[in-house]
């Protein structure tokens, strides 16, 4: 026999209930605080059920002469008391459960599906498939957006930037007309007076190359190389792909979470993303075949690479998220050496290099 | 441990506060700001956590702080404490248009389920806990959210909630649909879950929500008319819009200058 507390409602007890002391044992359970003959039950007339306002009481209630009567046991000692006594003694009958109701059970999952568990899910997807998202989301960005930006990003850019005239200009110009000959994109080419060998594409058509670079290629083939190399990461849209796989995820984030505060301050540091390693290659790659396309001799690439991995060892911001140049030689030079005889056979640009280095800045 | 016994007197109609009557050494605690006016005497002491004796060591104290906070509370209470030789009086103001109902823990099995920010005062060894939600139905759609408010002990505790506040105790089995948020109490014992409203027309149109919460004796609830937030759309909605406010700075430049309300 124990004895345990609970709150019992029912005839002859307050609304509220009143606290008692009852006694349960093998036969049933009897109340201290009545002598009553309805207070000492059978186990075969009680009902258990387990209920209360959060779901962790345990009601015993039973029918006497006057009326139903109900112990709310709270304290968890208790209810495991009576538990542990249920499974030993005779004719107790198994607890039941309030449920709330099928229709209302099926509207609460939907309602927790539609408003949690399927962002997270959406959240999930999107991180694990970042790469196709990203590819997904730039093949929806149309032409003028992509322009806006790159005149967005240029202008900032253009404010730190010395921009040269002259010869040298021309020339980058005459050389980048012929290979964007037939592109969607309405290309613009500048020269900045910068020592360091570097030369950039912004989205939209925004390529800049730095006088250093000028000064390091030995004529202008080789110039147009490089320039081949960056029309192709306009082309292939590599910094919008580069923006999306980088903010993509931050982005989605912040649209699951209603936050677009985070999506405000990306224009600027565009030029500051890294291509990828496959994406340098593909530009790499499909710049060779512009320079074929545009009829200019393709050896030129393959010689501003060798001079890049000559001094790879030197501490060069062009090469810093470039793959090794070394390597890039070696691709190139093999795709120059599968090219037609008529592709690679292609008369030398009539321009007088020497003149053009001698017109960029000191 | 026994409680500290107070007498207590209501005023007011729909703004009401509650006068305590503190003998020699008697206490009361009261939800930080909502002390309204003091007599001689009652000294004043925040302490850290709720005052109940449960909490000794320093660690209990911390987390008992810690779950006010997450009750929607202050860290601390303030202990009203009578120094003096002579009964005498202390006064907390409810702190919205509304009802200040009393609870005679000793009475109701000395427990108490009731809304976060629903406690105002009571007599000084009343534990503030916090009560879970464990059903997951009930916690997202009843309108009371998964963490409520416990308070336990057997003296007499004070809360208030808008509107006309409405006592009623379910016999066994007695179920009553309320609509959710309307929940500003209820005893243990008493079943709390969510149904969904019958007829799609009703749920969409009938204004009533999706859901409604019900209770299932036995045991009593204590239901509001006119719940906080329900009053404060309705003001949000009324009020006016456009640029500029008040050319005197009105209630803003007030707050600098005391009151004890944030």
């Amino acid at each position: 026999m124990q004895r345990l507390s609970g709150q019992v409602f029912g005839p002859g007890f307050a609304g509220a209930g009143s606290k008692t002391e009852f006694d349960i044992s093998d036969y049933g359970l009897r109340l201290i605080t009545a002598d009553d003959f309805d207070g000492a039950p059978p186990w075969s007339d009680i009902t258990l059920t387990r209920g209360g306002w959060d779901g962790s009481q345990l009601s015993l209630a039973w029918s006497g002469r006057a009326g139903r009567y109900t112990i709310g046991v709270t304290d968890k000692a208790a209810i495991s008391a009576i538990a542990a006594l249920a499974k030993t003694a005779k004719g107790v009958p198994a607890v039941k459960r309030a449920r709330t109701d099928g229709a209302t059970r099926a509207w609460i999952h939907a309602l927790v599906w539609i408003t949690f568990v399927l962002p997270l899910l959406a959240l999930v997807a999107v991180i694990w498939q970042h790469d196709r998202v990203a590819a997904w989301a730039v093949s929806h960005i149309p032409p003028g957006q992509e322009r806006k930006l790159g005149e967005l990003v240029f202008a900032q850019q253009k404010a730190k930037l010395k921009l040269v005239d002259g010869k040298p200009l021309d020339m980058v110009r005459e050389i980048g007309a012929k290979l964007t000959k037939g592109s969607p994109y309405k290309y613009e080419f500048y020269v900045a007076d910068d020592k360091v060998v570097n030369a950039y594409a912004m989205p939209g058509g925004f390529v800049v190359m730095h006088s250093g670079l000028l000064q390091m290629a030995g004529s202008a083939e080789e110039m147009a190389g490089v320039l081949a190399h960056e029309v192709m990461h306009v082309e292939k849209r590599h910094s919008l792909k580069a923006m999306a796989k980088s903010l993509g995820v931050a982005a989605t984030v912040g649209l699951v979470l209603g936050d677009l505060g985070g999506l405000a301050s990306l224009g600027g540091d565009l030029v500051g993303l890294k291509f990828s390693r496959d994406h340098e290659l593909e530009a790499d790659r499909d710049g060779l075949k512009a320079l074929v396309g545009a009829g200019l001799a393709p050896q030129g690439m393959a010689a501003f690479f060798r001079k890049m991995a000559a001094q790879e060892k030197v501490d060069l911001g062009f090469l810093s998220t470039h793959p090794g140049s070394e390597e890039r030689f070696s691709a190139i030079d093999a795709a120059i050496k599968a090219l037609p005889d008529a592709a690679r056979n292609v008369p030398l640009l009539p321009v007088d290099y020497a003149a053009i280095k001698a017109a960029l800045p000191k | 441990m026994a409680m500290d016994v107070i007498d207590y007197k209501v005023y007011g109609a729909e703004m009401q506060f509650v006068e305590v009557d503190l003998d020699p050494n008697e206490a009361a605690v009261g939800e930080a700001g909502s002390m309204f006016y003091m007599e001689p005497d009652i000294t004043m002491e925040t302490i850290f956590g709720d005052g109940s004796a449960q909490q000794s060591g320093f660690f209990s104290k911390v987390l008992g702080a810690g779950k006010r906070l997450l009750t929607g509370e202050s860290l601390f209470t303030t202990v009203y404490t009578n120094k003096g030789s002579v009964k005498r009086k202390v006064a907390f103001g409810a702190p919205y248009p509304g009802k200040i109902v009393p609870i005679d823990l000793a009475k109701i099995g000395g427990t108490f389920i009731c809304q976060k920010d629903a406690f105002l005062c009571a007599a000084k060894g009343v534990a503030l806990g916090i009560a879970f939600q464990k059903k997951l139905g009930a916690g997202f759609f009843g309108g009371e959210g998964f963490i409520m408010q416990k308070l336990e002990g057997d003296g007499l505790a004070f809360v208030h909630a808008g509107g006309t506040m409405h006592k009623r105790d379910l016999a066994a089995g007695e179920v009553l649909r309320v609509d959710t948020g309307c929940l500003v109490g209820l005893q243990p014992s008493v079943d709390y879950d969510i149904q969904m409203v019958p007829g799609i027309k009703t749920a969409l149109f009938g204004g009533e929500g999706l859901f409604f919460a019900t209770l299932t004796g036995p045991g009593t609830v204590i239901l509001q008319s006119l719940p906080f937030s329900r009053l404060a759309s309705r003001i949000f909605a009324a009020a006016p819009r456009g640029s500029g406010g008040s050319l005197l700075g009105g209630a803003a430049a007030g707050g600098i200058f005391g009151g004890d309300d944030d």
